[in-house]
């Protein structure tokens, strides 16, 4: 089940997210159950950090949606906030409160449905993917998301995570296999990247997000760079 | 009498015909064809046998034998033209081609013949025995084959415009010339038959029409990315000097909406309070700029807000200006200016009634910056070779929108992905943030 909020001052507006989301519950035969909040403050009070999708108005009195989530942010950084937005002539700094996307009133149904099936990807992609590796002699399990990077060097896989390294015997063939493709792309034939961990492309360089610099590899540098490209695009505002 | 017609030239004059049309074919499958297309193929086609046929061998005279097919490849360049809707210059420019692919096929034939004399060599029965006809079709077919996949497959997108009547003429007629004549200029000045010189003859003829076959395709390949380069800078000129005016425009129009708003304020009381509210509406929505804290965004931003105005288009935006920095000026103009053209475009499409949006995020993630546009759609997109194609009535110009957003974006050592879900259109770009000083020119 798919619990969303909508924090919204208009009823009207409300009314017309709230029919838009169950419309989309019968198309996807999926349960989902809405609460509602008229203004930012009660939203706030009541803020038990259950919600997996939150739709804020931007434009609310006492307080605005972007004030709003600025508060939520320091409580929760990671539920997926969407904003939701009269018609915007001026520049909204959503990034700034790492919101996922938003929407336009009055809702268009394309664009919502487009915006909610991203969104669940999203969301169950979060389930994170854990990995079982035999180092030295005993077995460590690391979730996918945690790796920085892999090398291979001689036959030895090392797992270089935000715990630490770990090492194992393996072939690059088989380590491919195990990882998602729209994470991890290879910069050349001995480093495997998370794509969520590249800080920076330095030229010829891919700088992670612990500083280490790993070379790409000239022939693999376009569909390097496609894949990261690719990464982002479904990765949406966040 | 009857040795006029009937003797051991007949199948190959005939064969000969077949192995031009064949040639000429193969160079215009890109071509668009007229009405009742292999009808007219059968029909001329089969004229073009009969002709060849029909030739009567007046003389022994090697001069006049050679001229006798100098008919069949007149008739087979015809072929293009009366089978495909071409021009004359393309007319000439796929025969020469043609007649070199075949001439570089008959020599390899001859070279091949060399080897075996004894079973190879044309003799009175002419192409009628087994041998003699199985190497003249394996040769046409490997080097009709060779040209096919090194040479036309990757010049389909050529079109009229980049080929030229003078060059193709003069290119056709050293095609025929070196088709017909020069092995014979040859033969004729010396009279040794040794295998070695023979060898030398046939592989010199290769070189010369492998060389002719080159220089074509690489002088129109030339030609038209020097036009292109042209039109590229051209478009980038204007895009420069179309910005200035811009940028003047939308500062004025503020400027101007700024005194606008203060006369107005002065009224207030004055005039009807609804009337009052109604004119600052009116005068804020030219007004109000869409602050980006960018200043190139800004102009190219209102610039499209006011065509979108017209066309009932909302526009929303998330944007960090800053982000885009790097960029040079006149760069972040076009990528822009046709990032949002593109989209204005697909939404002025779609049918009346239904909202007109387009979503813009720019944003910086980590150390790259990430730029969408989102917008529905009508209709299908086509696809061409993993390239997207214009449903736009005037493709050229088209065309060098995608174009030029590719080119800045590979510019930066950028890529772009698109997603279509659910008709709505994504185009995602996603660049490295660099340094200012390293990419500014």
């Amino acid at each position: 089940m798919l619990r969303v909020a909508i924090v919204e001052d208009s009823l009207r507006d409300a009314e017309q997210l709230t029919s838009c989301l169950q419309r989309f519950s019968r198309r996807h035969g999926s349960e989902i159950e809405i609460q509602r909040y008229e203004n930012a403050l009660l939203f706030l009070q009541g803020y038990k950090g259950d919600f997996d999708i939150i739709f804020m108005d931007i434009d609310m009195p006492m307080m605005s949606g972007m004030e709003a989530a600025h508060s939520l942010r320091q409580v929760d950084p990671h539920v997926l906030l969407i904003f939701v937005t009269a018609l915007a002539r001026f520049a909204l700094n959503g990034y700034e409160v790492d919101a996922y996307d938003f929407i336009v009133k009055p809702v268009q149904e394309n664009f919502f449905e487009a915006k909610m099936n991203r969104a669940l990807k999203k969301l169950s992609s979060e389930q994170r993917t854990r990995l079982l590796i035999k180092s030295g002699d005993k077995s460590v399990r690391i979730f996918a998301d945690e790796i920085i990077y892999v090398d291979i060097f001689n036959h030895v896989l090392t797992f270089h995570t935000e715990q630490g390294q770990f090492s194992t015997r393996g072939t690059m063939k088989d380590l491919m296999e195990t990882l998602d493709t729209s994470l991890f792309a290879m910069c050349n034939k001995s480093y495997v990247v998370n794509m969520r961990h590249i800080q920076m492309i330095n030229g010829d360089e891919a700088v992670m997000t612990n500083g280490d610099r790993l070379p790409i590899s000239r022939p693999r540098k376009t569909a390097f760079m496609q894949q990261i490209a690719d990464f982002y695009g479904n990765k949406r505002i966040n | 009498m009857a040795e006029l017609w009937i003797n051991p030239l007949l199948p190959i004059k005939v064969f000969n015909a077949v192995i031009l049309i064949a040639a000429v074919m193969m160079f215009s499958l890109g071509l668009p064809r007229k009405d009742h297309f292999w009808r007219r193929l059968l029909l001329w086609g089969s004229a073009c046998l009969l002709t060849a046929a029909a030739i009567p061998l007046l003389t022994d005279s090697v001069w006049y034998v050679t001229s006798m097919f100098l008919v069949t490849y007149l008739m087979a360049m015809l072929t293009v033209r009366i089978c495909c809707k071409a021009s004359w210059p393309m007319v000439f420019f796929i025969a020469a081609a043609a007649f070199s692919a075949e001439h570089i096929a008959s020599m390899l034939d001859s070279i091949i013949s060399l080897f075996r004399p004894d079973i190879l060599q044309y003799t009175d029965t002419g192409l009628l025995n087994i041998p003699v006809l199985l190497n003249y079709t394996l040769c046409r077919i490997l080097v009709f084959g060779l040209v096919d996949l090194l040479i036309i497959r990757k010049n389909r997108d050529m079109d009229d415009d980049s080929i030229r009547f003078a060059p193709s003429l003069l290119f056709l007629i050293i095609s025929i010339v070196v088709n017909l004549y020069m092995n014979i200029v040859f033969s004729q000045l010396i009279s040794d038959r040794s295998f070695w010189l023979s060898m030398f003859n046939f592989a010199m003829n290769i070189a010369i029409s492998l060389l002719l076959l080159l220089c074509q395709f690489a002088i129109v390949r030339e030609g038209r990315m020097r036009t292109q380069l042209q039109i590229a800078n051209l478009l980038r000129a204007q895009a420069r000097e179309h910005y200035r005016i811009s940028k003047e425009n939308v500062e004025a129009i503020s400027m101007k909406c700024h005194d606008l708003k203060h006369l107005l304020l002065a009224l207030r009381g004055v005039i009807d309070p609804k009337e009052y509210d109604s004119m600052m509406e009116t005068i804020d929505s030219y007004g109000a700029e869409i602050q980006t804290n960018n200043e190139v965004l800004d102009v190219v931003f209102q610039e499209k807000n006011f065509r979108c105005r017209k066309l009932g288009i909302q526009f929303t935006c998330i944007i960090d200006g800053t982000a885009v920095d790097f960029m040079g000026t006149t760069d972040q103009y076009i990528l822009f200016g046709n990032l949002l053209d593109n989209a204005i475009e697909a939404v002025s499409q779609l049918p009346e009634g239904e909202v007109k949006n387009i979503q813009v995020t720019v944003r910086r993630d980590k150390g790259f910056v990430i730029i969408t546009t989102e917008n529905g759609y009508a209709g299908e997109l086509q696809w061409d070779g993993g390239r997207l194609r214009t449903s736009k009535k005037d493709k050229q110009s088209h065309g060098y929108g995608i174009l030029s957003i590719e080119k800045i974006v590979h510019k930066y050592g950028g890529r772009y992905s698109i997603n279509t879900e659910d008709q709505i259109f994504a185009m995602n770009i996603v660049l490295p943030a660099i340094q200012r000083e390293t990419m500014e020119k």
